[in-house]
């Protein structure tokens, strides 16, 4: 048995023992009925792939920037640690780290609280009332760091506004998440109406600005400087960015989402208006759910569902990864210009490899793939690509370097191309008289609305 | 309504377990464990007949709720478990080396340890992973393998003492 394999196996037997407490169906009416609401939201995602989506007579494509797998060096972890000590080393932030007994006395009561040894300090890195919470974080440096793990874990505390220090530290005993350089939180009692604060914290000298959604452009400076606060009152569509010796860090949108309520059978409606293919309306409203959820402020409006039909041929990737299934192809503009899209596979039986339902790709690009003209082409994997093209196209033209390298049938407005497309490949749907309805090119671009991560670079 | 609600408490009564062992080592704690999967089932309850995946559906959700920090606040229950309590024929040895990976696999990001929970123990494919947490193969590709390091790394000087007669 490998290392490797003595690790999974070790994870594995660590829940051989675990059972559920009593009544796990009953426990959920329970809380379902204490919540008294339709929760909102929901999550979903997909894979890296090559794409491009174009109209008439212009076409676009983009693709993801998949990271070398190799390239996550020590180098790069070193950053990230120095980043993460830097935000250990820095004073308590927030309106209530002048209170130093406050302080002192919490850190002294999340120390005593770990097992002896285990760590050699605790330090309070943010405190402060926010709404009706009061909110702190917690970091403990580990006695004996190691390489390769990180040497702070932390922990969010939370109790009632103006809580007691025993009250905030009640339940401090379990600490673990490294701390990482840049650290946000969104918190709620999680029912219909209950406020909801957002906090976010970097290292000190670092600032922090944020923008108005969708527009993402008026950056402006944060008062609190190092971190930011959001009383329920506050809390808006936005981004924020933190910017640290002149480089910015971090930039990305603010947690939630654009229909926070649940979206509206009119909104619904809208997403599935105008979906080519085989519309498939139970299939169309979950993604249009998961999608809202997952994109957030990363996008400027609802997911809209673009294309759905059968995906035949397209067989299974390297990895084992199966691509034959029922498409639905979901769509929204992005933060920034361009679009975000996701293609997600649901197989018609349960993979026996993978024991998993469904799968997805995710794919960007310069143009709108909403527009009925548009011919959208993403790569499933090395050796199969989707193309989805106008209503009225009878087949697809793939040319590469000047030759045509593939000419499949179009069914259901779309086709599955043998082969996976290169940067530079022209791809054109044509109609039963052959006329062009729709051409596009494959380009080699990153997402676009891609948020910043930059702690691992120097 | 009933068929529904028939079909959601098999899933519950059937699935409920497996969830609860990806939520442990989301979270790291039994009862964290039973929280997460609780809230993740009453928000796939209302939604039940158009969840096509549930098992798929579900991982998703309590990943989000995990990785992106949102922290319901109430009246938690005491967290007092560390790990599932085991007996009898365990060895020193084995208890160690849970204990190692344990902390190893608390030291890592969240979104990290995400992925090796729903690569190695869940057994999804990389594409399936990069759906689920939504990031690129790549970025699971570097995440596995970084993390998968770090529990190698914990558990190395274990496997040392284990081979040693």
């Amino acid at each position: 048995m490998t290392l490797d394999e003595r690790v999974i196996k070790v994870l594995g037997d660590m829940t051989d023992d675990l059972t559920p407490e009593p009544d796990p169906y009953g426990r959920v009416r329970t809380r379902w009925r204490r919540s008294g609401r339709p929760p909102a939201g929901g999550a979903a995602a997909g894979l890296g792939a090559l794409v491009a989506a174009g109209g008439l007579p212009r076409g676009r494509a983009q693709r993801d920037s998949v990271p070398d797998p190799t390239s996550e060096t020590n180098s790069n972890w070193n950053h990230v640690q120095a980043w993460s000590e830097r935000l250990y080393e820095s004073p308590a932030r927030g309106g209530l780290a002048g209170d130093k007994v406050y302080v002192l006395a919490l850190a002294t009561s999340v120390a005593q609280q770990q097992p002896p040894g285990e760590y050699r300090e605790a330090r309070v890195l943010f405190l402060d009332d926010v709404g009706p919470y009061r909110v702190a974080l917690v970091a403990l440096a580990r006695t004996a760091p190691t390489p390769n793990f990180w040497a702070h874990a932390s922990r969010w505390l939370v109790a009632d506004r103006g809580a007691t220090v025993d009250k905030l530290a009640a339940d401090a005993s379990r600490v673990g998440d490294g701390l990482e350089p840049y650290v946000e939180m969104e918190l709620s009692k999680g029912g219909v109406g209950d406020p909801v604060v957002q906090i976010a914290l970097a290292a000190d000298g670092c600032d922090f600005e944020s923008a108005p959604w969708p527009a993402v452009k008026d950056w402006r400076p944060e008062p609190t400087g190092s971190y930011l606060v959001r009383a329920p009152q506050e809390v808006k569509p936005e981004w924020w960015r933190v910017t640290c010796d002149g480089v910015t860090r971090e930039e990305g949108p603010a947690p939630g989402w654009l229909a926070p309520e649940g979206i509206t059978e009119a909104q619904y409606a809208a997403a599935l208006s105008g979906t080519r293919g085989v519309p498939n309306t139970d299939l169309a409203r979950g993604e249009v759910l998961s999608y809202n959820g997952h994109w957030g402020y990363e996008v400027t409006g609802l997911p809209k569902v673009i294309w759905q039909g059968r995906i035949v041929g397209a067989g299974k990737a390297a990895d084992g990864n199966s691509y034959d299934g029922t498409g639905t192809m979901v769509v929204a503009p992005a933060v920034g210009g361009g679009w975000r899209g996701s293609l997600t596979i649901q197989y018609d039986v349960t993979d026996p490899v993978s024991n998993s339902a469904a799968t997805g790709v995710p794919f960007g690009t310069r143009t709108d793939p909403s527009d009925p003209s548009s011919v959208v082409v993403v790569q499933l994997h090395d050796k199969a690509t989707l193309v989805v093209t106008p209503a009225t196209a009878t087949r697809v033209a793939v040319v590469r370097d000047g030759e045509m390298v593939a000419k499949p049938v179009v069914k259901d407005a779309s086709a599955v191309l043998g082969m996976g497309v290169k940067p530079g490949d022209v791809v054109r749907a044509t109609d039963a008289a052959g006329a062009v309805v729709g051409v596009t090119t494959v380009h080699d671009d990153p997402l676009p609305g891609r948020s910043v991560d930059r702690w691992h670079e120097e | 309504m009933a068929s529904d609600d028939d079909s959601f408490r098999e899933f519950v009564n059937t699935r409920y377990t497996d969830l609860l062992r990806v939520a442990y080592h989301l979270t790291g704690s039994a009862h964290e464990a039973e929280d997460l999967v609780q809230s993740a089932l009453v928000k796939a309850m209302g939604r039940w007949r158009r969840i096509d995946d549930p098992v798929a559906y579900l991982r998703r959700v309590m990943i989000n709720h995990h990785t992106s920090l949102w922290h319901r606040y109430r009246a938690r229950e005491v967290v007092t478990a560390f790990f599932p309590e085991r007996t009898a024929s365990d060895t020193t040895i084995a208890v160690d080396e849970r204990q190692a990976v344990y902390q190893a696999m608390r030291a890592l990001p969240a979104r990290t340890r995400a992925v090796i929970v729903l690569r190695y123990l869940a057994d999804l494919p990389e594409a399936e992973v990069a759906d689920a947490l939504g990031c690129s193969v790549g970025t699971v590709k570097s995440r596995a393998s970084r993390g998968l390091a770090r529990l190698r790394d914990a558990l190395a000087p274990l496997a040392t003492e284990r081979s040693v007669p």
